[in-house]
């Protein structure tokens, strides 16, 4: 099942759609093969729309997008056989249990892998003969995350698949995923809110907000560059605007989202500059420029 | 096992899985209903009987399995999965059909153990089967397209609006037709032509054979409309 000799997992290229008053603008990145990168942004960004794009559950109005080097064409069908995908929305019926979906999925899927599987379940706790109405909304996200990637997918597309998962199973499953990208012909492409989780796993951070592309950087790289300048509200005036990304303005005077930390220090030898986190990023990159 | 036929297998097997509840419920109430007609009732009343219980199974059964995977957004789910919108939409009709089919056939058996056991008049309402069984097609053909189309809770009360848009039509016709011209038609109806018609096995077989061809072939075409719409609609 497995197929080698592609460079990047998705290239996307100027992808738009748009529909109601949202409107998704010319977005393009890469995931190259073997790495994870993290979607980021505000409710409403973008993220899902993207995810839902790339599997065909919607129409592109324009642009391109490429699934292992090969371009999406139709509906896709063929190159989901070797993607695995969890999303919010969507699942097996309630009365299910984990076995007959089994059952279902071993005819979908050529690549399903009855005994990774069954050694999923045993890893989170999971009996393949309960129902699924009878799981918890963590238990319900391992479960879908254990179907996804039995039939051994060369791409892991998440959204949001942490949301309502304790800080153990959390921890759980960042490893697993982390297992997963040993193999280097094994991709992931991950939204999640939790920030902290993506700094500590992904290769890559794609930043949507507004249905606009901010930024598609290396994690370390983004960690390097961005720091975050505290200062009073007059030295903040001194600055000028191409010198930082965002601020927020507080009571005691201004946190500035610095893009170049090297450039900035060497032109403000004396401001002491903090780490960003993704958090801190989102957070000032969200405030209105001046 | 080619791949295209084995994902139409698995949608097939999900539907299986969700009717399993109403399945037995189904088969509970059959041999109860069933035992209770065969022991009180006369031969009129098994026809009926028997007939009332294919029609009620066969258009409850399949909606039931295709409202319980709008319910879980199932399609939302599968069309992550290798399945084509195609394969799914193919699925659901062949869902329709095999169960309004295989539901027929089983009461063809208990209509003919009824003949066995000497009923009576058991080969008129054996070949009333096939009627019934086109009309449960055709049915099908409406209700899945309107629910493809408009959901659930909207497709089944349109589904039904249509459905009884031809009756109504007619009652409204005749209503609004001059009174010479309405008497003059029903004078011209042999009714008891129509009953002897009716009344002869080789008649109900052909109108059997036309209405269940009738059946398959809306349900073909309610499938290749739905395949269209399908393609185009997003998720």
């Amino acid at each position: 099942m497995k197929q080698i000799s592609y460079e990047n997992a998705i290239q996307l290229e100027d992808l738009c759609k748009s529909f109601g008053d949202f409107q998704l603008n010319h977005i393009s990145f890469s995931l190259p093969r073997g790495t994870i990168m993290g979607l980021i942004g505000e409710n409403g960004a973008g993220k899902t729309t993207t995810i839902k794009l790339i599997l065909s559950l919607l129409h592109r109005d324009s642009g391109d997008i490429r699934l292992f080097d090969q371009p999406l064409a139709g509906d896709g069908a063929k190159l989901r056989s070797r993607i695995g995908s969890v999303l919010d929305q969507g699942f097996f019926y309630e009365e299910l249990t984990p076995k007959q979906m089994a059952n279902v999925l071993r005819h979908c899927h050529a690549g399903w892998d009855d005994g990774y599987f069954s050694q999923l379940l045993e890893r989170f706790q999971l009996s393949p003969e309960k129902c699924c109405k009878a799981l918890s909304r963590g238990m319900k996200a391992k479960l879908k995350l254990a179907l996804a990637m039995a039939p051994h997918p060369q791409l892991l597309l998440l959204d949001e698949p942490t949301s309502g998962l304790d800080p153990v199973a959390r921890s759980q499953f960042l490893d697993l995923l982390q297992e997963f990208i040993q193999d280097e012909n094994c991709s992931v492409l991950l939204s999640s809110h939790i920030t902290s989780d993506l700094e500590r796993i992904t290769d890559y951070i794609t930043y949507l907000r507004g249905g606009s592309l901010i930024f598609s950087e290396e994690t370390s790289r983004l960690l390097e560059c961005f720091a975050v300048y505290r200062c009073g509200w007059e030295d903040f005036q001194l600055l000028s605007p191409h010198q930082y990304a965002g601020y927020r303005k507080n009571t005691f005077g201004c946190d500035v989202l610095i893009s170049n930390r090297k450039e900035f220090s060497i032109s403000h030898p004396d401001a002491v500059l903090d780490p960003a986190s993704l958090e801190t990023i989102m957070t000032l990159f969200a405030q209105p420029a001046l | 096992m080619n791949m295209q036929f084995s994902a139409v297998f698995g949608l097939l097997l999900n539907d299986i899985y969700n009717l399993k509840k109403s399945l037995r419920f189904f088969l509970a109430f059959f041999i109860v209903y069933g035992g209770a007609v065969f022991l009180v009732g006369g031969s009129s009343q098994q026809s009926s009987a028997i007939t009332m219980l294919t029609s009620v199974m066969s258009v409850t059964l399949p909606l039931s399995a295709f409202s319980y995977n709008q319910t879980s957004q199932w399609e939302h789910y599968a069309l992550t999965l290798p399945i084509s919108r195609r394969q799914l939409v193919i699925s659901r009709y062949l869902s329709s059909f095999f169960c309004s089919v295989l539901i027929s056939f089983f009461s063809l058996l208990v209509v003919l153990i009824s003949g066995v056991m000497g009923y009576g008049e058991w080969e008129t309402t054996a070949l009333s089967l096939l009627i019934v069984t086109g009309v449960i097609l055709f049915l099908h053909s409406i209700f899945n397209a309107a629910i493809y189309r408009f959901g659930s809770e909207r497709g089944r009360i349109i589904a039904f609006a249509v459905c009884a848009v031809p009756p109504l039509f007619a009652a409204v016709m005749v209503k609004l037709m001059p009174e010479q011209v309405r008497s003059s038609i029903i004078s011209s109806v042999s009714f008891q032509k129509m009953y002897a018609l009716l009344s002869s096995e080789s008649a109900v077989f052909l109108l059997g054979i036309f209405a269940l061809l009738l059946g398959v072939f809306c349900l073909s075409v309610s499938c290749v409309l739905t395949c269209r719409y399908m393609e185009r609609k997003e998720f």
